[in-house]
């Protein structure tokens, strides 16, 4: 990463979480450009994926869960009560940890949204279809078989499948939780290449509790422990040259 | 390390339960086999002997539409024996409760899995599931009491009748196939409708684009369990649909089906006479369709499964 100024895409400020009584998350301050890769690293249970799915209102769906602090995504306020969820998560989209193609074919899973959508023209589906698979890098495989079902894939080839569905949307920030956790090695390596491309046109929060992955693709870091954002800056100096003494045991593998 | 090997080549206590286990339900395998079995060749040896040992045409007994068993045709010098009247009334009590079943079972099914899964828990599974348990006589009671008065206010006649008994049908036919599309919809994992939902699909969208879809192979399997239900069950049709063996003309004139007429005719004809005979025929084919019924939904579970 330059230093160059760049623009804000989402900011958040006191970001604070409750599972019914429990306080998951201690006031998150984290700001994330327009472009590039932030990862969100920290050992199991220190609270990422519950800030990721803050951030796209996830936590809606669940019954107990209580958000509080200020969500500022290209100027409209997330938490807002104004605030449509259904257009908000077109525009930030987001990617699980386990592979997850619906039981359709592999042309009716990526053009899934659009249809949502009401886009009926088959030109325009097409195209769409093509441009996803090629950014998630899966097309070349996939392409004669665009009709058969997304689940007779490989799993790092659904993987890639469901971030095409999440590409169609052209979404303005993708999430992604884990993504390749669930994959074998080489699998998960396409997905970073995958994403090393996206890179350059989206802006991207991953979860991971691979640290050399963190240290492969992204730019920013954060670190999470229990609930805290310990520290955050660009990878390098999170691994190089961490300001914090949490952050310096676990990227030297002291704990987590 | 000879204690080691002598220890290895010895069987040890766990394998030996093993094979016992594994002995005992083997036995029980084999005893429910040779049952089924031996239903099998019962009713198919005394269903046949009605067309080789008494020469009956099959197609006449499919097809033909008089039947009277006790009466000699003069043409065939053969008794009535048509057995259509009773297949179509069979199939149609049964197709048209499912029809009016289906959609019932999957709005309330919707309702408990999808829309107040509290409620649904707290409430409508205890009451689905005393449903089930409901003996038929039950409902057949209630039919003969209630429903056949109200038919036959509102349409004249008798009241007994196939719509008597589709209502019936339905009654009892709609827990079972709620609770078994409750479960599928139960299974539809988590992750469908959190991506369906995160890629911005509203909540009923997500219902019909994603749940309904995946849960198809499921719901398809549900009502084919409540048509073969509704297909052999006996005793609630037979006390509203009115028991006469005549080709149903009309919704509302009394009908039969095959289990009405196997269930009234069978304590009243004598072993290996044609008049017995018949109605063994008429159980085999109602133990033919509950195979049917058995393909179908294990067809449709492979297709399911390969999607
Ligand atoms: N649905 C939930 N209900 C209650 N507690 C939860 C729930 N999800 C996560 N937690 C708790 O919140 C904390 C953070 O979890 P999580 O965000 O999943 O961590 P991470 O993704 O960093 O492994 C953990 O203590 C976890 O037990
Ligand atoms: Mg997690």
């Amino acid at each position: 990463m330059t230093d160059k100024q760049e623009k804000t895409i989402l900011s958040t400020r006191d970001v604070r979480l409750w599972y019914g009584q429990k306080e998951a998350l201690h006031g998150i301050d984290l700001d994330f450009p327009n472009k590039g890769i932030t990862a969100l690293i920290g050992p199991s249970g220190s609270g990422k994926t519950t800030y990721l799915r803050a951030l796209n209102r996830m936590h809606d769906l669940e019954d107990g869960v209580t958000v509080t602090g200020s969500f500022n995504f290209n100027g409209t306020d997330i938490y807002a009560p104004t605030t449509d969820t259904v257009d908000l998560r077109k525009q930030i989209g987001m990617v699980f940890q386990q592979p997850n193609p619906f039981p359709f074919s592999i042309y009716e899973n990526v053009i899934f949204g659009l249809r949502l959508d009401g886009v009926k023209d088959k030109a325009i589906l097409d195209e769409a279809v093509e441009r996803s698979l090629k950014q998630a890098s899966v097309w070349d495989e996939v392409k004669d078989d665009l009709h058969k079902s997304a689940l007779g894939l490989s799993g790092g080839q659904q993987q890639r499948v469901s971030i095409a569905r999440v590409l169609a949307m052209s979404p303005d920030l993708l999430l992604l939780d884990e993504p390749t956790s669930a994959l074998d090695p080489i699998s998960s390596r396409n997905i970073e290449e995958t994403l090393l491309k996206l890179r350059e046109d989206y802006a991207m929060i991953i979860v991971t509790h691979s640290m050399s992955q963190a240290s492969r693709i992204s730019d920013r870091t954060a670190f999470f422990l229990s609930g805290d954002l310990i520290e955050v800056d660009q990878t390098k100096h999170i691994f190089l040259n961490p300001q914090k003494q949490e952050t310096q045991d676990y990227v030297s593998g002291r704990f987590g | 390390m000879d204690n080691i090997t002598k220890k290895l080549m010895q069987r040890s206590e766990s394998t030996r339960k093993d094979t016992i286990g594994r002995a005992i339900s083997m036995t029980a395998l084999i005893l429910i086999a040779i049952v089924v079995v031996s239903i099998f060749v019962f009713v198919l040896s005394r269903g046949l002997s009605t067309f080789y040992k008494d020469g009956v045409n099959v197609k006449y007994f499919l097809f033909g539409t008089t039947w009277n068993p006790s009466v000699t045709d003069p043409a065939t010098k053969k008794p009535y024996i048509g057995a259509l009247p009773m297949i179509l009334g069979s199939f149609l009590v049964t197709f048209l409760s499912a029809i009016v079943a289906t959609p019932f079972a999957i709005g309330t099914a919707l309702f408990m899995t999808e829309i107040a899964q509290k409620r649904g828990a707290k409430i409508m599974q205890p009451i689905v599931e005393l449903l089930v348990g409901i003996p038929s006589v039950v409902y057949g009671f209630i039919g003969l009491t209630v429903v056949v008065p109200v038919i036959r206010t509102i349409a004249g006649g008798s009241g007994f009748g196939i719509l008597s008994g589709t209502i019936v049908l339905f009654v009892m036919i709609l827990p079972t196939i709620t609770s078994m599309t409750v479960d599928t919809l139960k299974s539809v994992p988590r992750h469908y409708r959190e991506s369906a939902l995160a890629i911005g699909a509203t909540r009923w969208q997500m219902i019909y684009k994603v749940v309904l879809r995946a849960a198809t192979p499921g719901i398809l399997t549900a009502i084919v369990f409540g048509m073969a239900r509704a297909f052999g069950e006996a005793l609630a049709v037979q006390m509203v649909i009115g028991n006469a063996a005549l080709m149903p003309h009309s919704l509302t004139t009394p009908a039969s089906t095959l289990t009405s007429v196997l269930t009234m005719g069978i304590g009243n004809t004598v072993m290996g006479s044609l008049q017995n005979d018949v109605l063994w025929t008429l159980a085999m084919i109602l133990l033919i369709m509950s195979l049917v019924f058995n393909l179908i939904v294990r067809a449709i579970g492979r297709r399911g499964a390969m999607k």
